[in-house]
């Protein structure tokens, strides 16, 4: 007989859920779990961790593998991740392991009553046709490492190239999207945008629904790129508390998702969001960060279009300025 | 007073975490997972939306007593909200192969960030994955159980997973 522990058909509960085969009682009892028990949330983490392991080097079941790739199909990337990271700790790819190659048997020793001079003749074959053997073995795993190699170049080549497409089509993009009437279009929505905001404020000095506590930046074309000396300032009140960035990307409108870094001017980056969709029908990407974040100082705003397979690809950049 | 209210209900809704900073991460986390787990397409969006809906309840007033089954109910009528709007979900081509091969360079960052890892986090990585039938008998080793190792090793892979996003977004 097999002894379940409690521990066992926890983790299987966990197992499932993560790969969407629990039942909606199974769903809600372990989230209701995980948001009042950090401990449990935390193995769920590392539980996740061990399934997406267990997929990259092909040790997942195979009635397992269906509904890991339906549950996780929104999350490439985190795969994609684990395969690099085995891959960089163990030096080999996770799902080819090396198998050994053959050699083949040492003819048997001659018998005693074989004359001396056949002997040596078949013993002196028998070794050349072994280091003939060796010979072929070492060129032929040196030309497939060759092969590899040139593979993997001719990889890089070709997203250097569509990358290189994109930043040229970007470049044709920006100088026709320049023209004044739609500058001055953004402008002015941007005013009526703050208009609103002060109305409201005016109106309902003291209702929390307001939303007092944060500011709306939204970026488009209409604000000067980075270079031309001109930054967007932002007044950042005491009371504000958060900082809500909306990025305009109808120009950008063949990614899958899209990536907003965030860094003072000089520096490393300060904050980031990935995997951030577009919506609306401007369209319109939105990301909330908390005021805290962003001292007093001058900033840059990167906008990344990000696509299955391919590194992020630089968009926009902003600059802005946060006073007090 | 809204700030204290907001930190009063993230006290309570991690109170083992030392710093408010601490907690509004575990809690958006928390969040950002229940949407990725869910096959959202914005997890990230939606959790900040969650986000939002609790800080206009706390600032106007409400007296919420059990934080955590609020941020849940929260999180759960959003979802709801998503599903409406999304109609039936978007079948993705099941392009697996080619999706997940990743070209040289992201394997080249993987390993740019495990060597800037102190001796003692490699290590443990390189253990880890050197031996998967022996991970029971490495945690004994090391005086924990096997639940405690995968804690650890998961807490090796964000810190790599952060610098491998900078490096393959070209910031390192």
């Amino acid at each position: 007989m097999i002894n379940v522990t409690v521990e066992d058909k926890q983790e299987a509960l966990m197992v499932r859920y993560l790969l969407g085969l629990a039942t909606k009682e199974e769903r809600t009892q372990v989230e209701e779990r995980y948001f009042s028990e950090s401990e449990y949330f935390d193995q769920l983490l590392t539980l996740e961790d061990s399934l997406i392991d267990d997929f990259v080097t092909g040790r997942m079941p195979v009635e397992q593998r269906s509904a890991f790739k339906e549950a996780f199909r929104m999350r490439k990337g985190d795969v994609r991740f684990a395969r690099a990271l085995i891959q960089g700790v163990t030096q080999k790819k996770p799902d080819a392991p090396i198998t050994a190659g053959f050699v083949n048997p040492i003819p048997a020793q001659r018998s005693l009553r074989r004359t001396l001079s056949e002997s040596r003749f078949s013993l002196a074959i028998a070794i050349a046709a072994l280091v003939l053997l060796a010979i072929s073995l070492a060129l032929a795993y040196r030309s497939q490492l060759l092969r590899n190699r040139l593979s993997d170049s001719e990889a890089v080549l070709s997203q250097l190239k569509e990358q290189n497409d994109d930043a040229q089509e970007r470049l044709r993009q920006e100088q026709s999207l320049r023209e004044s009437s739609a500058r001055e279009l953004e402008i002015e929505r941007n005013k009526r945008i703050a208009a609103d905001s002060r109305l409201q404020k005016i109106e309902r000095p003291d209702s929390p629904d307001a939303f007092s506590d944060v500011v709306s930046v939204v970026l488009s074309a209409a604000f000067i790129p980075r270079g031309t000396g001109i930054a967007r300032e932002i007044r950042v009140a005491e009371n504000i508390r958060w900082l809500r960035f909306e990025v305009f990307v109808k120009r950008f409108s063949k990614y899958e998702s899209y990536r907003i870094s965030i860094k003072p001017a000089g520096q490393k980056t300060a904050v980031e969001r990935t995997s951030l969709q577009a919506a609306g029908a401007a369209p319109t990407v939105v990301t909330t960060i908390p005021a805290k974040e962003l001292k007093p100082g001058d900033y840059i705003l990167t906008l990344y279009g990000e696509k299955t397979g391919l590194e992020p690809a630089e968009l926009e950049r902003y600059s802005f300025r946060i006073t007090n | 007073m809204d700030d204290d209210a907001f930190e009063e209900f993230l006290l309570r809704f991690e109170p083992q975490l030392s710093s408010s900073g601490e907690r509004y991460l575990k809690l958006r986390a928390k969040l950002v997972k229940f949407f990725q787990w869910q096959r959202c397409v914005d997890p990230d969006g939606l959790a900040d939306e969650a986000i939002a809906r609790l800080l206009n309840k706390i600032f106007g007033g409400a007296q919420i007593e059990k934080p955590w089954a609020y941020a849940n109910a929260v999180a759960q009528n959003i979802f709801k909200e998503y599903l409406r709007s999304q109609g039936r979900l978007t079948q993705l081509q099941d392009d697996w192969d080619s999706a997940v091969e990743e070209p040289g360079e992201f394997v080249e960052c993987a390993r740019h960030c495990i060597e800037q890892l102190p001796d003692d986090k490699r290590s443990l990585l390189e253990q880890y994955y050197a031996d998967e039938d022996g991970r029971e008998a490495m945690a004994r080793r090391m005086g924990t159980s096997l639940a405690g190792l995968r804690t650890r090793i998961h807490r090796v892979r964000a810190e790599i997973r952060s610098c491998y996003l900078r490096c393959i977004s070209g910031s390192v």
